[in-house]
């Protein structure tokens, strides 16, 4: 079974709008958590740029 | 995806983007340094977490007499709570109702009832701030900054459904470069709107609940808050001094644990005519932010009711942190920014495709 072409878009989507959540609840590990669930939206970005 | 369904998702895309983009580059320009606007608003000042022990302090009541004996035939509208220094700011106005423009700010050190340092406006990130929420337009050019994000909400969500054919022609986070220019600037639009889906989804829509602070707090004011003061009205409660401190003791007592954030006078749009509304906040950062108003009699200072704030209240009350990114320190302030200038690509990037679209068709 062939996953939908949207699946890596809405599954980073859901990662980072849960550490956006997240870091509302706390101030520790929660915050280390939401800016790594949002610097993780940044990966492919530079990922593709990096690709020759 | 039918190709007539895809026409229409692509005419709302166009649409709404080329509605919005001039309108979103300002609010992503302005934004930028907004980001750090506790950073630029320290520049210069130093600024440390100040002890004190509270039994020096003076009343209350004291300060907000100093502040209004150098402001005469005005009277309290708000008392707010510094974080981290002993010092209360003394919101008075010519009535309670007055708009903001017309409210004069003290802050008062409790520490000897003198003026304390702080509390000056009109600064860059005033203005900015004011260009950002409003286009320094008012309370119609706030309406119009929300239409503007549920304009960019709607680019949005069109953009992500138009991008799944291309997504599964080129693959995920895939930049055709062998392609001509063009397809290659339409996977990297592609691919940063994809990967920013989630933020750019969280900013919009609680930009657009931002702006509709005004009416979301009447709407509480007309039905939970009367709720709460069981539908008492008639004429606003003068004020006399000696009742604000007995008014915070008793709302703190009944909710042990939890600490006062500001006071709402009677009259003003957060309380009502005859009470003082003591806002309270809990000790963890999501308690921090979702305030608990306990409405205290304004003749007697004695508690008449304690209540959550409704759902609505709540929304808009997380709707700011989630907003400005404020709450996750420095770090995700960087993110933040990186998030911002990615949004300032894409609509660029948006209206370089769109140009080069209209050229094609021209020739």
């Amino acid at each position: 079974m062939s996953r939908h072409p949207l699946f890596p878009v809405l599954l980073i989507a859901t990662i980072a709008l849960a550490g956006l959540i997240l870091g509302l609840t706390g101030d520790s590990w929660e915050d280390w958590l939401a800016n790594a669930a949002l610097a993780l939206c940044l990966i492919p970005i530079g990922r593709a740029s990096l690709r020759r | 995806m039918k190709p007539g369904t895809l026409r229409v998702w692509s005419q709302v895309h166009t649409w709404s983007s080329l509605a919005s983009t001039a309108f979103l580059l300002i609010l992503c320009l302005t934004g930028l340094p907004l980001i750090f606007h506790d950073e630029i608003d320290a520049l210069g000042k130093a600024h440390k977490i100040e002890q004190w022990d509270e039994a020096q302090l003076v009343p209350l009541d004291h300060a907000v007499d100093v502040a209004l004996a150098k402001r005469p035939g005005e009277v309290p509208i708000y008392l707010s709570f510094d974080e981290d220094r002993p010092v209360v700011n003394i919101t008075s106005g010519r009535s309670a109702d007055v708009p903001e423009a017309e409210m004069g700010f003290q802050p008062i050190d409790r520490r000897g009832a003198v003026a304390a340092g702080g509390g000056q406006t009109g600064g860059v990130t005033d203005f900015l701030l004011d260009l950002h929420k409003d286009l320094l337009l008012g309370q119609g050019g706030m309406y119009f900054i929300g239409l503007v994000g549920l304009l960019f909400v709607a680019a949005t969500v069109s953009g992500i459904v138009l991008y799944a054919p291309f997504a599964r022609k080129a693959g995920f986070a895939k930049v055709r470069r062998a392609k001509a220019p063009r397809i290659g600037w339409l996977d990297w639009h592609n691919l940063v709107g994809g990967v920013t889906l989630a933020w750019a989804l969280v900013v919009g829509l609680t930009g657009t609940i931002n702006t509709l602070a005004d009416p979301i707090t009447a709407w509480w004011r007309a039905d939970a808050l009367a709720h709460l003061t069981s539908g008492e009205g008639g004429a606003v409660q003068p004020y006399r001094s000696g009742l604000v401190q007995k008014a915070v003791a008793n709302a703190m007592a009944k909710a042990p644990g939890m600490r006062p954030q500001f006071v709402a006078f009677p009259g003003s749009p957060f309380s009502s005519g005859d009470h003082y509304a003591v806002f309270l906040q809990g000790a963890t950062p999501l308690t921090k932010k979702l305030l608990t108003p306990v409405m205290v009699d304004a003749r007697t200072g004695e508690v008449d009711a304690i209540a959550p704030m409704p759902w609505y209240m709540k929304g808009l009350l997380l709707a700011q942190p989630l907003h400005f990114g404020d709450y996750g320190g420095l770090a995700m302030k960087l993110v933040w920014t990186l998030l911002d200038l990615a949004m300032i690509w894409l609509l660029g990037t948006g209206l370089y495709l769109w140009l080069g679209r209209i050229r094609k068709r021209a020739r």
